[in-house]
């Protein structure tokens, strides 16, 4: 069901005029079943600008980047998911170096 | 007694079961997985990690993030393994000062039995919130070629990690415990055949029973020690890559978010296949160029799969062949194939296995924990849990001294069950010989110098004779922990010498208890660290809740109020940037009592407009969008009201 959604999310990221019709469908259908992840307990892991912890989130490269302190979360890839606190799957996430 | 657990200490994934009501049962770890990947990572922060953690930052601190220590344990630098190793791992393997492979973390000089021990820490912490007692005792498993300094080191990881290791038992031994192989009457001989994460292993076990009682004895094994199932997702990928880069000319392996969907993908599929004749990996926006997003539909067929993968299944038929041959024996003599490791759920794999050996094999245990589950029920016998096995354990390789011309004379041979003691006469080599070395030599090749010495002693003062006339008695006593006790006397002084072997791991008793104390001093720093985290993170979600309590409804609070709660506030922000644990908590605490009463204040309020939207007199006009607000209040309040009592 994760998948499900963040296969949506990256759908609803599109612009395109001719499609907004479908896009906010796409919209709505992402947030009933963010709605029922709530209910669950299911968290979404967005750890942008956070310190990289390997607890929850899963390094997927690294950056040298001049802005921000090292091991720093600079992309989320795909957002990671917990239940009742614990992890179901990591954030997968590119860190500075 | 607390309970002894058993652990399967893998090259890729380790795993624990203990006996719960004579049921071996495999404990999940704290992450809720069965088996916890062999990884340890030394963050820059001084925090150990182990397992999934570990494994999830290691693209971001290659050096110091250990995996296959397995393969390093209890051998020497200059070990052709060790070599291949070096040449494929991104940490830093040295040569210690005895000769061992060592490895180097942040500078520092690490020995493989101390990183080891992290891992079998974790599967203990894993056993003992299970159990909800302290475990102090534990079997742990070992390849059935491990010899005595890799067996040793795996008992000096177990004690560095606050495990007495009553036992270390053979992989394919603790297999075949689990399928209830001494269950059966009579002799019998058995295959265990273990494809693994990361390597393969073949056994040739011959279980013989006397009197009820079985002893299982190694005959011989093979294996290669770089093939295993990731191999087999390897294969997997690249095809898939492969493929997908002929339908859209983008190349997967240089997109790593996409390289790691498709790792899973693949592996899922792999795991599909083996139940299903087809499946479809499906990976929508997989990647995307100017062209717009990208998506991965393949269908893949079992055949397919298995054409891709035949090579490597092949592969492992040679070692096989190898094996019965060392052993001695004709296919028709195995009474039984037993499947160990995950990739042996894979038809093709048994079919393979089924038409080598003329036989089906059995599968009917977990294969990813069958060996943890033979090392639990071990443990259950050592503490007296089962009484309707006895393991007799016996000495892998034999042992002996070395004689005139540099010869290696085995005085106790390998598979010989232990306890066991052996005594000989030997003689002198020249004549008026007056000292004679006793160096001790364990192996299986007949030139001493070929074979692991274990240690020398002299004993002098033999009264001058021609040569062959002295008669010197060696005798050697191997107790049940494999402890050997070699001693020599001249017969016609009565004058005596004798030395006890521990099979050394390489590392002095000194030495591990050094690294026992470091251990212990760690996890009561690592439990200082979480305390710290703990308070910082509560300290901080009181500061934010709080402040947007003020932000909402800041108007509903009187001046003192909300000054007393702004003091509270800036007093814990400066709490949180030190290390105090108490006083974190101290002006935590202060900050929920100031806030306290404003919460009283907004719950009483919000229960009001609650009532007010309901009767729908609201000034508002009690539309709906706005009783959604008032109840989102509410139930924000509620909140509050649930970190006060905390």
């Amino acid at each position: 069901m994760i998948t499900w959604s963040a296969r949506l999310e990256v759908a609803s990221n599109n612009e395109d005029e001719t499609v907004k019709a479908i896009y906010e469908g796409v919209n709505l259908t992402l947030k009933s079943f963010l709605d029922c992840f709530t209910k669950f307990n299911i968290e979404a892991v967005d750890p942008l600008g956070e310190p990289f912890d390997p607890q929850l989130h899963q390094a997927m490269s690294i950056q040298e980047n001049a802005e921000c302190e090292p091991n720093t979360v600079i992309a989320v890839m795909q957002k990671g998911y917990t239940l009742h606190g614990r992890v179901i799957r990591p954030a997968m996430v590119m860190v500075s170096k | 007694m607390g309970k002894i657990i058993g652990i399967d200490l893998g090259t890729t994934n380790s795993c624990v079961a203990v006996l719960d009501g004579g049921e071996a049962k495999v404990i999940e770890n704290a992450e809720g997985d069965r088996t916890t990947p062999s990884i340890i990572a030394y963050a820059s922060d001084g925090e150990t990690l182990v397992g999934q953690p570990a494994k999830r930052q290691a693209v971001t601190n290659p050096h110091n993030t250990l995996f296959a220590i397995k393969r390093l344990i209890g051998r020497q630098f200059k070990d052709d393994v060790v070599q291949k190793d070096i040449k494929m791992v991104p940490y830093k393997i040295i040569e210690a000062d005895n000769g061992d492979a060592w490895v180097e973390v942040n500078g520092e000089k690490m020995s493989p039995p101390q990183i080891a021990a992290q891992v079998l820490m974790k599967m203990k912490k894993t056993a003992e919130d299970f159990l909800g007692q302290p475990v102090t005792e534990a079997v742990v498993t070992v390849p059935a070629y491990f010899n005595d300094s890799q067996r040793q080191a795996t008992k000096d990881a177990g004690k560095i990690a606050g495990l007495d290791v009553k036992r270390i038992i053979n992989e394919p031994t603790a297999a075949a415990l689990a399928y209830g192989m001494d269950k059966k009457a009579g002799d019998s001989t058995i295959a265990v055949y273990d494809l693994g994460g990361g390597t393969f292993d073949i056994s040739i076990i011959e279980i013989a029973e006397t009197d009820g009682e079985h002893t299982f004895e190694v005959l011989s094994t093979n294996g290669d020690t770089f093939l295993g199932g990731e191999d087999f997702d390897l294969r997997l990928i690249d095809y898939l890559a492969d493929e997908f880069k002929k339908e859209s000319g983008m190349d997967l392996h240089n997109d790593p978010l996409a390289l790691q969907r498709l790792k899973e993908a693949a592996e899922k599929a792999k795991i599909e296949l083996s139940s299903a004749q087809s499946t479809e990996v499906n990976l929508p926006y997989i990647t995307a160029d100017a062209s717009g997003p990208k998506h991965l539909v393949q269908k893949l067929t079992r055949a397919k799969f298995e054409s891709l993968v035949e090579e490597l299944v092949e592969r492992t038929l040679g070692p096989l062949k190898m094996a019965l041959a060392d052993a001695d024996l004709e296919v028709s003599a195995i009474d039984d194939v037993i499947l160990v490791g995950g990739q042996t759920r894979m038809p093709l794999v048994q079919k393979k296995v089924t038409e080598f050996f003329g036989k089906e094999p059995r599968h009917d245990v977990n294969p990813d924990e069958a060996v943890a589950v033979g090392a639990a029920i071990q443990a259950g016998v050592l503490s007296g849990d089962v009484n309707d096995v006895l393991l007799l354990d016996v000495t892998p390789l034999s042992l002996g001294i070395e004689t005139m011309g540099g010869v290696a004379s085995m005085l106790i041979d390998k598979n010989t069950t232990i306890p066991t003691k052996k005594t000989q006469v030997f003689s002198t080599a020249d004549d008026n010989q007056t000292a004679v070395t006793i160096h001790v030599v364990q192996g299986e090749r007949k030139q001493a110098a070929q074979n692991k010495s274990l240690g020398r002693f002299d004993l002098s003062d033999i009264p001058p004779s021609p040569r062959g006339m002295p008669q010197i008695e060696v005798a050697f006593d191997l107790d049940a922990n494999g402890i050997l006790n070699v001693s020599a006397k001249d017969k016609a002084t009565g004058k005596e010498q004798s030395i006890v072997i521990k099979a050394s791991s390489g590392l002095s008793d000194e030495e591990i208890e050094k690294m026992v104390k470091d251990a212990e001093a760690n996890s009561a720093e690592d439990k200082k660290f979480e305390e710290l985290i703990t308070a910082r993170n509560t300290a901080d979600g009181m500061i934010h809740a709080t402040k947007k309590t003020l932000e909402e409804a800041g108007d509903k609070a009187t001046d003192e109020e909300k000054d007393a709660i702004n003091t509270a506030i800036t007093e814990l922000e400066e709490a949180v940037k030190g290390d105090d644990v108490a006083a974190m908590e101290a002006k935590t605490k202060a900050l929920t009592d100031a806030s306290g009463n404003l919460a009283q204040k907004m719950y009483a309020e919000a229960q009001a407009a609650e009532t007010a939207a309901g009767a729908g007199a609201a000034e508002e006009g009690g539309s709906a969008e706005n009783s959604d607000a008032v109840d989102a209040e509410f139930e924000e309040v509620q909140e509050e009201e649930k970190e006060e009592e905390k």
